[in-house]
């Protein structure tokens, strides 16, 4: 014990980098059960608080109007934006960059920082994913709805069809469309990636059929062995660089 | 970004002053991206409802439904009509009193396109945007359907036999037609002539007015005191080599511009043989004096005075004696001011040495004396029968149009006319502001008015008597020469229209059909030429025109000489006083000008025309008071501020547009603007509708017509946003220091004697150096045909005809006032106007621009859908049924030509009340929906046309037989559209020549579209430092 006692760390520290012990994953009082049952616990309370309804109901509000919107851009025409000749695309393009700037952020603490080995990205790590996600369908959306026949912007997109026509690949505004569709699906695929072993954690954890039966679905079969745990980490750092060049 | 930072190399043209002048304005413009601080204010659409729109919406365009139609085809087909296929009729318009001949197009019998007659001498093939127009007003569902009976407040309607009986009761109760008038307005119609000599000997004691708010009048009152009867001058400027035109605007304001504008434009190919040199000397800068060679701004006093030393100066040369020399020009900075007394003693020795090829012209506002001046020195000239002709005057013996009025209005208070039918025009809104005729017109016993529209005249008279169109009654009309041309109809009458004759005819009680008496006319006209009448007559409809049997020009009339003043010393004194007084204490002198878009108010109602953009201010949706820029910074405005005009405790107000080259001291006030009773487009008090621009009527008296001196200008507090087109389509700083550096490379200029010094090998695109250009794409090949167009820079005139024959053509849709502040007008032409040199007096060039086709299109390389491709012959094909509406295309085009529906524009046809309006269509070409990208095709549905008729004929098509709209309505022939496959072809020749260049050839688009380097013929007597002006935009 004597040994011990010259390393001995206090236990607030797991920053120390002694090669022959192994930092604390979990801090003070805590154990892994009670942070297991802490963050599982939001998601398996049958209710959320109160403040979750009131935010979500400005954010739901903000979002009818935001249909509302686009319901009248579609009915009446993209005229509304105040674009003129020849600043033809002024309000969209603005709103596209935007958004795609706020996932490129969610990328660089998931993706870039992960490659750098910044471990204090965990923290934030789920949630940057989701803005990620959430902020390319944002950005998804504006090149959408921008066009002047919404109705047709599936015409972007190179599909066999009776017209026997295919999208100009000569126009970078088609590469815009396959490079939001592919950053879309890698953000997707790595947010998700990383959710399955707490999927799985919720699975073993759920007490209804219908939870066990989806958890079950999407954590993919996860049994939380050294093996599972190897093959997990080489995917996760191999699909990791994925999304930059779509960045 | 928002800072321009250095200014770009100098270029020498510039668009607007602000430009110039780098305001902060200007900045903040563009620092803005919109170009006059339009907030997005949510939609306006009841304004823009209200407009007329173009095109057609075949029933359910705009819906996912179709609606239900009933469809009645033919039991039997009338003989020779086959459905759909377009037929073309001969027919002529009267505009006052000038006449042009036409040719309608009519698709399954409805006119949808006028084009000129080619064998009319005041037409020869082109047109005027009157004339483009004049469709669009036949479909007008403001135009007046039912016979209106008014009584004090009370509006009823009434009918033609209840019209008919009013009408008789009060004819037999005026013994001989005494106490009855009709006011008229004027026309050259023989049958109507004929009629009324008919109706005056039936009733003596009625008395004819006729009245017109702008007219010629001054012309036959300085040829009477000239020649001793009224004569019409009739100008042959294709023989001219040295023109003056005194405040003449021989192309644009003047009747008989289109002529003139072909005669003209036919000498200014560059040919040293031929290419005349235009001086103008004028108040407001008109489209003439952009084309000039050298203008002269001077306020319209000093032009009566210039006119009276001119013919001093040439009684002078014609002795044998010299006219003081002195340096004509005085160069300050990169501009170059002219010295009137110089200049005039330079035209004076340019024209005397021109001789019989010389002439001058003065503008119907000038004063009578000045008239007779200016017939004197054409007669110094000997230019008689080279290129001036004399005609004699219509109707000799009538008293002037202000006198009319006067004489009428005075009638009228006194009781000696009772009761008056007023046949066309709209007095009570365009009167001299001091006849009161309408306070005198509500008095009457009997009142009726006959016109298009229930105006603001029908609501003072008793009766309101819907008129027919010209394009659906029979008519006439006489040229100056003698010509005489037939209004045929093309339609059924669609709003229970009667035409002047058949009135004439109901107050006479004449037997017989507005074709018989029109058939009477031709008859008695043709009696002695010995042919038969029928086929005369046939022939007649067929050509459009029938020429006068002998030349009415009339002979040698000698000028009545006029005693000798110093004249030359009496202009050299106006203008130096004015020099040494730039702001006179008794204010400006305010000129009246008919406008480019409504010319006297009779188009107000006519949305092709509100939107078509003045070809000098570059305004749309309204008229600004134009002042010349020292002026306007003497007084402290600018442009969009409003101002008041204030002469005898009249004010208007209006907003202020600063237009370079505007006479110091001279204020310029369009007419036509300000309606109260046009319609819903024009403007509609008793329905809300306000009226579109200012009525500036109220400041004109019979005394002060045309000019009016001693106006004061107050300038209000307030900035109006301002409609004009001109500074569209340019993004940032960024796209203007690149626009700066390259504009002297856009417009091209040369002078008639480099081009034709063999030492200076010109070749107009060689004035921009590239590297060799190399394709990124493997470059379209052709086979067959490959159109290509040509537009001549020197030809152009800026008229803007092109502009609304596309317009009429193609189905572009009018947005209206809010949208064009928001610079999304649809044209799909738009013509440019550059200054460049002094801005008191700047030269400036006119440039259409449309669509380039070009080979290597930008455009189609970005659309993602492949909605615009290029075609085998070379067009650049959009595919509006594709398009998304990514925009992409637009954003990529260098020529912003391409056109957005941000909105569904044609909505306003498909309204049942607007109905109408959809037969204005058409039926060839796609009515864009909302969503879509449109742009100049080159017409490519009369390409097909013409390819289906060649193959059906089994030959080849000929060159010139594919005309495109814009071609064919240009009255002075500058654009030329062709195969360029053909080498032999008009296109070929164009493109081959030195002139020729491609905008922006150095982007290696390989624009199909060409531009012929303007020419311009200076003086060298007043050139300055114009030859080293000419290199300023070689890069």
């Amino acid at each position: 014990m004597t040994a011990m006692s010259a390393t001995t760390v206090t236990l607030e520290d797991n920053t120390f980098t002694d090669p022959r012990r192994r930092a604390p994953l979990v801090l003070g009082a805590a154990d892994f059960a009670t942070v297991t049952d802490r963050v599982a616990g939001l998601v398996e309370r049958p209710r959320p608080p109160l403040g979750w309804y009131i935010g979500f109901g400005v954010a739901f509000v903000w979002m009818l109007v935001f249909f509302g919107l686009v319901g009248y851009l579609f009915l009446t025409g993209v005229g509304v934006w105040g674009n003129n000749s020849p600043v033809f695309w002024g309000f969209p393009i603005v709103n596209f960059v935007f958004w795609v700037g706020i996932g490129h952020a969610g990328t660089l603490i998931s993706a870039i920082l992960f490659l750098f080995r910044q471990h204090w990205r965990t923290s934030i790590n789920r949630f940057a994913e989701a803005m990620t996600v959430f902020a390319v369908v944002c950005a998804g959306l504006f090149p959408a709805i921008h066009v002047g026949r919404v109705w047709l912007v599936y015409w972007l997109f190179p599909y066999p069809n009776p017209m026997g026509m295919w999208p100009n690949f000569r126009s970078p505004l088609l590469w815009d469309v396959f490079a939001v569709s592919t950053y879309a699906t890698v953000s997707v695929l790595f947010w998700y990636l990383g959710m399955i072993p707490d999927l799985a954690t919720l699975r073993d954890r759920a007490v209804t059929p219908l939870r066990r039966l989806l958890y079950g679905l999407f954590s993919l079969g996860w049994t939380g062995s050294a093996r599972n745990w190897h093959v997990y980490e080489r995917a996760y750092l191999s699909w990791r660089p994925w999304p930059l060049p779509w960045s | 970004m928002n800072d321009p930072g250095p200014t770009a190399p100098a270029s020498p043209y510039w668009r607007t002053l602000e430009e110039l002048a780098d305001t902060p304005r200007f900045r903040e413009m563009l620092a803005k991206e919109f170009p006059h601080g339009i907030e997005l204010k949510g939609l306006q659409r009841r304004r823009w409802l209200q407009l007329m729109g173009a095109s057609l919406a075949l029933a359910g365009l705009g819906g996912c439904r179709w609606e239900k139609e009933e469809i009645a085809p033919f039991v039997h087909r009338p003989v020779g009509r086959v459905p759909g296929k377009a037929e073309r009729y001969a027919t002529a318009m009267d505009l006052a009193g000038t006449p042009i001949g036409l040719v309608a197009t009519c698709v399954d019998g409805r006119p949808i396109k006028l084009e000129g007659n080619p064998n009319h001498p005041l037409s020869l093939g082109g047109t005027d945007v009157f004339a483009q127009a004049a469709v669009l007003e036949l479909y007008d569902p403001d135009r007046g359907q039912d016979v209106v009976r008014r009584d004090g407040n009370r509006r009823e309607i009434a009918s033609w036999d209840g019209f008919r009986e009013s009408l008789g009761k009060f004819v037999q109760s005026a013994p001989e037609g005494r106490g009855l008038a009709i006011l008229a307005e004027a026309s050259s119609s023989p049958t109507l002539a004929r009629l009324r000599g008919r109706l005056t000997a039936q009733l003596p004691g009625l008395r004819w007015f006729e009245y017109e708010p702008w007219s010629d009048d001054h012309v036959r009152l300085g040829t009477q005191s000239a020649f001793g009867r009224p004569l019409r001058p009739f100008y042959r400027l294709d023989q001219a080599r040295v023109i003056l035109a005194l405040d003449a605007d021989l192309f644009g304001g003047m009747p008989g511009s289109v002529r003139w504008m072909r005669d003209f434009a036919a000498t200014r190919d560059g040919n040293p043989e031929r290419t005349s040199r235009l001086y103008v000397v004028e108040a407001a800068h008109t489209i003439t004096g952009a084309s000039a060679d050298h203008r002269l701004p001077l306020s319209p006093r000093q032009i009566a005075l210039f006119a009276a030393g001119l013919e001093a100066a040439l009684k002078r040369l014609a002795a044998g004696e010299k006219l003081p020399e002195s340096a004509a020009t005085e160069s300050a900075g990169n501009s170059v001011k002219i010295d009137p007394v110089p200049f005039l003693a330079a035209v004076a020795e340019d024209l005397w040495e021109a001789g019989p090829r010389g002439l001058v012209a003065a503008g119907p506002g000038l004063p009578p004396d000045a008239h007779a001046s200016v017939a004197r020195i054409n007669d110094l000239l000997k230019n008689r029968g080279t290129t001036l002709l004399y005609y004699p005057a219509a109707d000799p013996e009538r008293p002037t149009h202000v006198e009319a009025v006067r004489e009428l209005a005075e009638a009228m208070a006194s009781g000696d006319i009772r009761g008056l039918l007023i046949l066309g025009g709209n007095p009570a809104y365009n009167a001299p502001a001091d006849v009161p005729l309408t306070d005198l017109l509500p008095k009457l016993e009997f009142s009726a008015h006959l016109g298009l529209y229930e105006n603001e005249t029908s609501r003072c008279c008793g009766w309101y008597l819907p008129q027919a169109h010209f394009l659906e009654s029979w008519g006439d009309t006489l040229a100056w020469d003698g010509t005489y041309a037939a209004v045929q109809p093309t339609i059924e009458v669609l709003r229970n229209g009667k035409s002047a004759l058949e009135i004439l005819a109901m107050a006479g009680e004449f037997d017989g059909s507005p074709m018989q008496w029109v058939r009477e006319t031709f008859a008695e006209r043709t009696a002695g030429e010995g042919e038969a009448a029928e086929s005369l007559w046939a022939a007649t409809l067929q050509r459009g025109c029938h020429p006068p049997s002998q030349d009415q020009s009339v002979p040698d009339v000698a000028a009545a000489v006029e005693a000798e003043g110093d004249a030359l010393g009496a202009f050299a004194d106006a203008v130096r006083t004015a020099a040494s007084n730039p702001s006179p204490a008794d204010g400006l002198t305010l000129l009246f000008c008919r406008d480019a878009s409504v010319l006297d108010g009779r188009f107000a109602n006519s949305g092709w025309l509100q939107e078509f953009p003045d070809p000098m201010t570059r305004w749309t949706w309204g008229n600004p008071l134009v002042l010349g820029v020292s002026t306007a910074r003497r007084l402290g405005c600018q442009d969009g501020r409003l101002v008041s005009l204030e002469i005898d405790g009249r004010a208007v107000e209006m907003p202020v547009c600063v237009l370079p080259g505007v006479a110091e001291n001279t204020a310029v006030a369009y007419l036509g603007y300000g309606r109260e009773a046009a319609g819903h487009v024009g403007g509609l008090a008793d329905q809300g509708i306000p009226p579109v621009g200012t009525n500036v009527y109220p400041l004109r008296s019979s005394a002060a017509w045309f000019v009016r001196d001693g106006v004061s200008v107050r300038v209000l507090g307030k900035t109006v946003p301002i409609p004009c087109v001109q500074d569209h389509h340019l993004i940032d700083t960024v796209g203007l220091a690149s626009r700066t550096e390259r504009l002297g490379e856009l417009v091209r200029e040369v002078t008639l004697q480099r081009l034709n010094d063999p030492e200076a090998h010109y070749a107009a695109e060689h004035e921009v150096h590239h590297p060799p250009l190399e394709s990124l794409w493997t470059e379209p090949s052709h086979d067959g045909h490959r159109w290509g167009l040509s537009v001549d820079l020197s030809k152009c005139l800026g008229c803007g005809a092109c502009v609304v024959a596309c317009q009429a053509e193609n189905n572009i849709p009018v947005v209206g006032k809010e949208r064009v502040l928001q610079s999304r007008e649809m044209h799909w032409i738009r013509v440019d106007r550059y200054f460049r040199g002094d801005e008191d007096n700047p030269q400036s060039v006119h440039q259409p621009v449309m669509c380039q086709q070009c080979e290597l299109a930008p455009c189609e390389q970005v659309c993602p859908v492949a909605a615009t491709v290029h075609s085998k012959e070379g067009l650049n094909d959009m595919v509006y049924n594709r398009c998304v509406g990514t925009r992409y295309c637009a954003n990529n085009c260098p020529y912003k030509v391409r056109r957005f529906n941000y909105f569904y524009y044609h909505q306003r046809v498909e309204q049942p009340e607007n109905r109408l309006l959809q037969l204005v269509f058409n039926p060839e070409v796609t009515v864009r929906s909302r969503g879509v990208m449109e742009k100049c095709t080159y017409c490519v549905q009369r390409i097909q046309n013409a390819k289906i008729t060649a193959r059906n004929e089994g030959r080849a098509i000929a060159d010139g037989e594919i005309r495109t709209a814009c071609q064919q309505a240009c009255p002075a022939q500058a654009i030329v559209f062709g195969d360029l496959a053909d080498e032999q072809s008009a296109v070929s020749r164009e493109h081959a020549s030195a002139r020729a260049y491609a905008m922006l050839a150095e982007l290696n688009v390989k624009p199909r579209t060409k531009y012929l380097a303007r020419v311009r013929n200076p003086n060298p007597r007043l050139t300055g430092n114009g030859e080293s002006q000419e290199h300023v935009g070689h890069a």
